[in-house]
């Protein structure tokens, strides 16, 4: 098959080979030549100038795509610069203070990172990479602000499925007595989040139910999300 | 004046393009009419190519002889005005009357004239290939400096095409 294709090739090849060309006579092609000589003696200013307009269409159409990139980044900058802050800031609380801070407790607010950690208040200032720690003031709950905050914790998954200690099984102390519920106000960020307390079982073995003892324990309650921080 | 010197004045001098004109017209002017077959369409698409050509020569970056350049310019002329033809549909009635016109089984002794019609047949690249290989005398590396690719490519196109006129031709009753 390949040597048959190969001689129908060479055959093709030697017949292309042997194809005469009438040549046009050089009379013929020199006419059109001085045809064409004159045309351009009478457009070539056109012609030139046309491919200066291309060049200058070129030049404003790079420049136009480069002012769209730009705007494009500044505005994106907008949006990306406080997730920027917000790494900048975990790297610094965990570089300084060794906690690890998930990004979405981070609060971005004039180039300044704010986390509440262990109910503290830290204040990070990511330029001269500075800390401050502030306490919360308690400030009055309003009875609507306690149902939400009951209710949170309540519907919440943190409270249904709560371990006092590792390796310990979950218990479900959502439907526990509450003791206490007081708000809680950080100066720097005017957050606010609920402690509320409530009663958790801790077993001296783990099957026996009669050794049960009570213990305390606290959720810190996001009514702006209504979630549980902690 | 040497060839770098009378391209780089050309750009903007209307005598010294005139001199690439008188050097290059008949070499573009040949390769077009091997390809057309057609005296008119030939001189029409010679100039189209030569004013391409003052369009863009500050583009040119002599990596290839400037012969070569032209030719490349002719290339994309003359497709055009091929895929042109196709789009008006000239191109299929010209290619049917042809055809009509040459039922009887074609002779041994095959003119330029005969083949033509069969190569405009062929894509684009392989008429290329074969016009400038067997019409032109061009060497595998000359094609592929004018079209800008490799040449092995050419070379698969070159046989490619050898393969389909072959085809093409026994179609039509011609036998090898």
């Amino acid at each position: 098959m390949w040597r048959e294709d190969n001689k129908d090739i060479e055959k093709m090849e030697k017949i292309l080979k042997s194809i005469h060309i009438e040549d046009i006579p050089s009379e013929e092609i020199e006419k059109y030549k001085n045809e064409f000589k004159a045309h351009l003696n009478e457009n070539f200013e056109k012609v030139t100038s046309q491919k200066g307009r291309i060049r200058v269409f070129k030049m404003n159409f790079a420049y136009g795509i480069v002012a769209v990139v730009l705007i494009l980044f500044a505005f994106s900058f907008v949006y990306t610069r406080p997730y920027f802050v917000k790494l900048a800031v975990a790297k610094v609380i965990e570089n300084k203070l060794g906690y690890k801070v998930s990004l979405k407790d981070i609060i971005v607010s004039d180039g300044v990172g704010i986390v509440i950690y262990n109910l503290d208040e830290i204040t990070v200032d990511v330029l001269n990479k500075s800390i401050e720690t502030n306490s919360p003031i308690q400030y009055e709950l309003s009875n609507e602000e306690k149902e939400k905050a009951v209710e949170i914790f309540r519907n919440s998954r943190e409270a249904k499925n709560f371990v006092l200690n590792p390796g310990t099984p979950p218990q479900d102390v959502s439907k526990n007595d509450i003791i206490s519920v007081r708000g809680l106000l950080f100066p720097k960020s005017n957050k606010k989040l609920i402690e509320l307390v409530t009663t958790a079982y801790s077993a001296r073995e783990e099957s026996a139910q009669s050794h049960r003892n009570v213990t305390y324990v606290r959720f810190l309650i996001d009514i702006d999300r209504g979630t549980i921080q902690y | 004046m040497d060839e770098h010197e009378l391209i780089k004045k050309a750009i903007k001098d209307r005598e010294a393009f005139g001199k690439i004109v008188d050097i290059y017209y008949k070499d573009v002017f040949k390769y077009i009419y091997r390809r057309t077959l057609d005296k008119e369409i030939t001189k029409d698409l010679t100039q189209e190519t030569f004013l391409n050509a003052l369009k863009y020569l500050h583009t040119y970056r002599e990596e290839s002889p400037i012969l070569f350049w032209l030719f490349g310019i002719a290339t994309n002329v003359v497709n055009l005005h091929y895929r042109k033809e196709i789009d008006e549909r000239k191109f299929f009635e010209r290619y049917e009357n042809i055809h009509s016109k040459n039922n009887d089984p074609p002779d041994d002794d095959i003119d330029f004239k005969f083949i033509h019609r069969y190569i405009t047949t062929l894509p684009e690249m392989e008429q290329v290939v074969l016009t400038l290989f067997f019409f032109e005398n061009r060497t595998f590396q000359d094609i592929a400096l004018i079209l800008n690719r490799s040449v092995n490519s050419i070379r698969k196109t070159y046989y490619r095409g050898l393969k389909n006129l072959k085809r093409k031709l026994e179609n039509d009753g011609y036998k090898f």
